[in-house]
């Protein structure tokens, strides 16, 4: 059996990760400084390194890659300024278990739980006590900065080509908010504020438009955001706090049923990110294009 | 993506459209019908400022920096507000029992006057503090108040109720048997001072079940109790009775405006404490927020914070240890009516 080559593996300038990654950090930069995010720096280190340790180390060991741990920041990012916990630890466990869910957790050739929304589901259902999700305040209460999240954030959702999906998302929201106050359950405040905090803005513009686990036809994006709302509001209306999340890990655990109606009607989506592949030794040459690093 | 998926075009018809938009408004209209912004409690029409307790906090605030003011700035003040500067100007002199004596007859010449009597209340509770606080130190073993503040505010309060019944009187005796939890805070007095005072209020809000000082003061002491315990001589509580009571307050406090936006932020932060206290964390949260929005009170903005950084489960037990840790803070008592008007 021949051995696999060596590769380098980077994402190249124009893979959307990258501007992602750039706006994330920014956006933790400035909700440390100004936004009153009150995270530890220390416990978003430890997330952070954590999850890109193990990508790296996974990487070489299963497919003999050097990778720069791209998707890895970006998933260990968010778990950093989502999760709330007066123990480090949790936040190490939680990036671990979110990176391992990518190469363990997979049908076929491709993982299909988002990374960052599985570790914050385990962290939250398995560190009961210990492990939260940071309340969605986080702005500081000025709205000027959530509507320029949400504008950004939207702009950014056209470039990666996952408007739809965002834009089904947010309509769902909006009206199981006002069915759950028609049905008696709160003000329209409580229900439609959410739409502004910081939780919400990084599930919607981080986690739900994640290229690889979301269906890759349209329509199906559509009613992928469309079911997130819905069962996000049921779970809402019957007030279990995580709710979003939780929509979202149940919804990814039927994907593979959505990759497969797709594939059977011919479609296949090719791997989104656009990574720079180098070939160090045992191949033949460097090679740049979508995917063709098959960055797990 | 293979083929034209990932840009292939979702199509709707401009009916479709216009039924989707027609109905997404009418669920807007019965969400905004049924829950409101806020899930307020509704509010009489035609309410008054006056009958809900509000009206001139301007004036009252002049009327309070008046009897603050050194001597001789009293041209044109009437006679039981120039008697209660006199009253105070000696109790600052360190002539407690003449200051007093001099405030308890302004009261009794304006006993509706909520300045007077509040200027009456926080004199007596910062001497019978003062007092206690001294003898704690010398360690003395009887702690029996001196004769002028041993039974007081109750007893000139009780009298000033029986002679001159109404809404404010009655208000001052309830504020008064709160100052004493507030004093003395072990449970065997906590509990009846406080039923005391419950009883006092919901006297008040039976005939004016829109005055707001009342309201106020009842949501606060229902917050304040303890959730696992009953008091004693007491039934307990609804689980939402300090919401109820704080979310009319908040109710009429916007539909009368006006409000200075620390008192708006102090009643939002009740309210999101009052939620807390009932298990509704997400309500709570919100309220916070509305707070924290309301104010840039710098104790107020920082208490906030605190509250944010609770968890869900263990949010009860850091409340309470909050709300115990505010009772206890004598400096600003909770029943200094003056937040209403500073």
């Amino acid at each position: 059996m021949p051995t696999k080559p060596l590769q380098v593996v980077a994402p190249g300038l124009r893979d959307p990760r990258l501007m992602l990654a750039v706006a994330l950090s920014l956006w933790t930069v400035l909700g440390q400084t100004f936004l009153y995010f009150n995270r530890d720096p220390g416990q978003i280190a430890v997330a952070v390194g954590a999850g890109c340790a193990l990508d790296m180390l996974l990487a070489f060991a299963l497919h003999r890659q050097i990778l720069v741990p791209i998707s890895a920041y970006i998933t260990t990012l968010s778990i950093g300024i989502l999760i709330a916990s007066s123990d480090w630890r949790v936040f190490a466990i939680a990036s671990l278990w979110s990176i391992a869910s990518k190469y363990l957790l997979r049908a076929g050739d491709r993982h299909y739980f988002n990374p960052s929304n599985f570790g914050i589901v385990a962290a939250v259902t398995l560190m009961h006590g210990t492990a939260t999700v940071a309340p969605g305040s986080q702005w500081g209460g000025d709205y000027r900065v959530a509507a320029l999240i949400m504008a950004l954030g939207l702009a950014m959702m056209k470039r990666v080509q996952r408007l739809d999906l965002v834009l089904a998302w947010l309509g769902g929201y909006t009206v199981m908010s006002l069915l759950r106050v028609a049905l008696g359950q709160g003000g329209l405040v409580f229900a439609l504020g959410p739409l502004t905090g910081a939780e919400f803005a990084l599930f919607t513009f981080s986690m739900i438009p994640d290229p690889k686990t979301n269906p890759p036809t349209r329509g199906a994006r559509i009613v992928w955001g469309l079911l997130i709302a819905a069962l996000d509001g049921v779970l809402r209306f019957l007030e279990v706090r995580y709710s979003m999340f939780y929509a979202l890990f149940a919804l990814c655990a039927v994907l593979p049923l959505f990759r497969q109606l797709a594939l059977a009607r011919g479609i296949r989506e090719a791997d989104p990110w656009r990574t720079v592949v180098l070939v160090l030794r045992g191949g033949p040459e460097a090679a740049v294009g979508a995917g063709e690093g098959r960055a797990p | 993506m293979t083929g034209s998926a990932n840009r292939a075009r979702v199509r709707l018809s401009p009916t479709t459209v216009v039924i989707g938009l027609a109905a997404v408004a009418a669920l807007a209209g019965l969400a905004l019908w049924r829950g409101g912004m806020l899930d307020l409690p509704g509010v009489p029409a035609g309410l008054t400022a006056s009958q809900a307790g509000l009206a001139d906090l301007a004036l009252l605030r002049g009327r309070a920096l008046r009897l603050e003011a050194p001597a001789g700035h009293d041209e044109g003040v009437d006679p039981a507000m120039a008697l209660a500067a006199e009253g105070l100007a000696a109790v600052r002199r360190g002539e407690a029992e003449q200051g007093l004596e001099k405030l308890c007859e302004a009261l009794s010449r304006k006993p509706r006057d909520l300045v007077i009597g509040n200027a009456y209340r926080m004199a007596v509770f910062h001497l019978r503090r003062t007092w206690l606080a001294d003898v704690t130190r010398r360690e003395t073993l009887a702690k029996r108040l001196p004769p002028y503040l041993e039974r007081e505010p109750v007893a000139t309060l009780e009298r000033l109720r029986r002679e001159h019944p109404s809404r404010e009187t009655t208000l001052q005796l309830a504020l008064a048997w709160v100052d004493e939890l507030m004093l003395f805070p072990a449970l065997e007095i906590q509990a009846p001072a406080s039923v005391e005072s419950v009883n006092l209020l919901s006297e008040v809000l039976a005939s004016d079940p829109v005055y707001v000082p009342a309201l106020y003061g009842r949501g606060l002491n229902y917050l304040h109790r303890p959730a696992r315990l009953v008091w004693p001589e007491a039934r307990k509580a609804a689980p939402d009775a300090a919401s109820r009571d704080l979310a009319l307050c908040v109710a009429i406090g916007r539909r009368i405006g006006g409000a200075p936006p620390r008192l708006v932020a102090t009643l939002a932060l009740a309210l999101g404490d009052a939620y807390a206290k009932e298990g509704r964390p997400g309500h709570a949260r919100s309220w916070w927020q509305i707070a924290q929005n309301s104010s840039r009170d710098s104790a107020l903005l920082e208490s906030i914070r605190r509250r944010f950084a609770w968890q869900d489960d263990e949010m009860l037990d850091r409340l309470e240890a909050e709300l115990e840790g505010r009772l206890l803070d004598l400096e600003q008592p909770l029943t200094d009516l003056s937040v209403m008007w500073r």
